[in-house]
């Protein structure tokens, strides 16, 4: 469940939104970029190090039209999406998988 | 694919040493304001600078990470490689003979960088790609790059489709630099510094292993803006030789007009770098929970400052009204060092302006409520009104076992920017 989406200011000319969640981040959200021929998933597990650490991920489709930026147990995700012409589509499809999430 | 891992981090002195080159990490806006810089000197033709710096970094490393890879298309493949994993963007060196060629491309990094900076270009600002590529072409067919040419004759940034690298064989129409000799690095010190639960280098060793993939273009995005691992040597020579060109025109006042430049590039990569590192989802995740004030904010970037390759940078103290930042081996020093010898006065500027801007960014911009990094708010916390000056107070190139910055708040000047500056000689 997306509480809010903050627009936030964005350097590069795309469009960035902070999305404060229903609940905390976790893999349920990262099973909706499962498939590895249509997305780039990064997860780095620090905790080796910082015990204190969360577990970040970054999700990038491969034609790069959005980043989502985020970390398992965090309430919020970024997600930076490419200006072009399927902005609002893309944009859209995303809220609907956070917006399906408790 | 080319992967830095496989070189390790250094974390003994904070440095990634590849092929022989320190590579460091910054963004586009330093890297594209640094250039604009140098340019904006008409009196200067810093363009043959610009192009010899790469060239010489690039064919230096290539010429030693190709010393056992005897077959051509490797050799070109592994350049390719590189390219794309600094964060520089797309080449395809298919075309290129022993006599040159032309290199086209849609992705490079500071013609991406620069439109997305400074908006349409009135000439080609790929000064970077053009050196580094004459470098690769003298590394790939082990040619002396003094008998290479290479120019750039379209960039994206001034509107056209392509990027678009000519090179051939000939006198070189770059500068040629003095060989750079080895350099010993000093110890890095058992300092006192300030206690605190943030667990420093644990940041570091996280951060340095953080894996920053580039995208299908070659283009590294992470925490809001493009990244690349450039060469150390790069800045220190684009820098160093263009202080020299001002010394010999300006005398002394042409250190101190270099001086204010290079300081304020490296205000414009501490807003931005530092900034977007400190408001990123990855700084939530890893360094927040060891926070608990201000202070802690500074001793948890400069955590991460050390995981850049830019040296060990220490706290020796931080209070909201100045620190003192000592750093060992800072790639500034190193560098002038390895060109020049000993310096007779401080160099270290990137570390001042950086200083000045993570005290600005925590105690001014109050970076803990993620304010958006906006141009208005890099004219509010560096051209106007309170914030925190930075100045040497000892510097490694000089001689000294170390480089310290000292950052103080300051009032604003009546009527005018503040000031800061480089107040070390030997």
């Amino acid at each position: 469940m997306i509480k809010a989406a903050e627009k936030v200011y964005d350097c590069l000319h795309r469009e960035r939104y902070r999305y404060a969640l229903g609940s905390a981040v976790d893999d349920r959200l990262l099973s909706q970029y499962g498939d590895t021929s249509a997305f780039q998933v990064s997860v780095y597990d620090a905790r080796h190090l910082l015990p204190q650490a969360r577990v970040t991920f970054q999700v990038q489709p491969q034609d790069g039209s959005f980043l989502i930026n985020g970390a398992l147990g965090l309430d919020y995700v970024t997600i930076t999406y490419l200006r072009d012409a399927r902005i609002a589509a893309t944009r859209a499809a995303q809220e609907a998988i956070l917006a399906r999430l408790p | 694919m080319f992967d830095f891992a496989e070189f390790g981090y250094d974390f003994a002195t904070d440095r990634l040493v590849v092929g022989g080159e320190s590579m460091i990490l910054h963004c586009h806006h330093y890297n594209c304001f640094l250039q604009r810089s140098i340019q904006d000197a008409e009196y200067i033709d810093s363009a043959p600078i610009l192009v010899g710096a790469a060239a010489e970094t690039a064919f230096a490393q290539l010429t030693n990470l190709l010393s056992q890879t005897p077959d051509i298309s490797a050799r070109k493949a592994t350049v390719e490689a590189l390219y794309r994993a600094s964060g520089f963007g797309l080449i395809d060196l298919n075309t290129i003979t022993p006599e040159g060629g032309e290199v086209r491309t849609r992705s490079t990094h500071y013609s991406t960088g620069w439109k997305e900076k400074f908006g349409r270009s009135q000439t080609p600002v790929a000064f970077f790609s053009t050196g580094f590529l004459a470098g690769a072409l003298a590394a790939i067919y082990r040619l002396d790059p003094a008998n290479v040419q290479a120019s750039q004759t379209a960039c994206r940034s001034t509107g056209a489709d392509e990027d678009v690298f000519s090179l051939s064989r000939g006198p070189a129409n770059f500068a040629l630099f003095e060989p750079r000799r080895d350099v010993v690095l000093v110890a890095v010190g058992n300092d006192p510094e300030p206690a605190t639960s943030v667990n420093r280098e644990g940041i570091t060793r996280a951060v340095a292993g953080m894996p920053l993939p580039g995208n299908a273009a070659g283009l590294i995005t992470a925490f809001g803006v493009y990244l690349t691992r450039m060469y150390a040597d790069y800045y220190n020579r684009i820098s160093f030789a263009f202080e020299q060109q001002m010394t010999t025109l300006a005398g002394r006042q042409g250190v101190d007009v270099a001086a204010k430049l290079f300081i304020e590039a490296g205000h414009v990569c501490a807003f931005n770098t530092f900034g977007g590192i400190m408001t990123s989802a990855e700084w939530d995740a890893l360094v927040l929970p060891m926070l608990a004030t201000r202070e802690d904010w500074v001793f948890g970037i400069v955590g991460c400052v050390n995981a850049l390759g830019w040296g060990t940078w220490k706290v020796l103290d931080v209070t909201p009204n100045g620190a003192t930042f000592r750093i060992y081996n800072d790639y500034e020093s190193v560098g002038y060092r390895r060109m020049y010898g000993t310096a007779d006065h401080g160099i270290s500027y990137l570390a001042t302006g950086g200083a000045a801007g993570l005290m600005n960014l925590v105690y001014v911009g109050d970076i803990r409520q993620k304010p958006d990094l906006t141009p208005e708010l890099y004219n509010r916390l560096f051209k106007r009104g309170r914030g925190f000056e930075a100045r040497m107070t000892a510097c490694q190139a000089t001689g000294d076992p170390y480089t310290e910055i000292r950052a103080e708040l300051a009032e604003a000047v009546q009527g005018g920017h503040r000031l800061e500056g480089a107040s070390v000689s030997a």
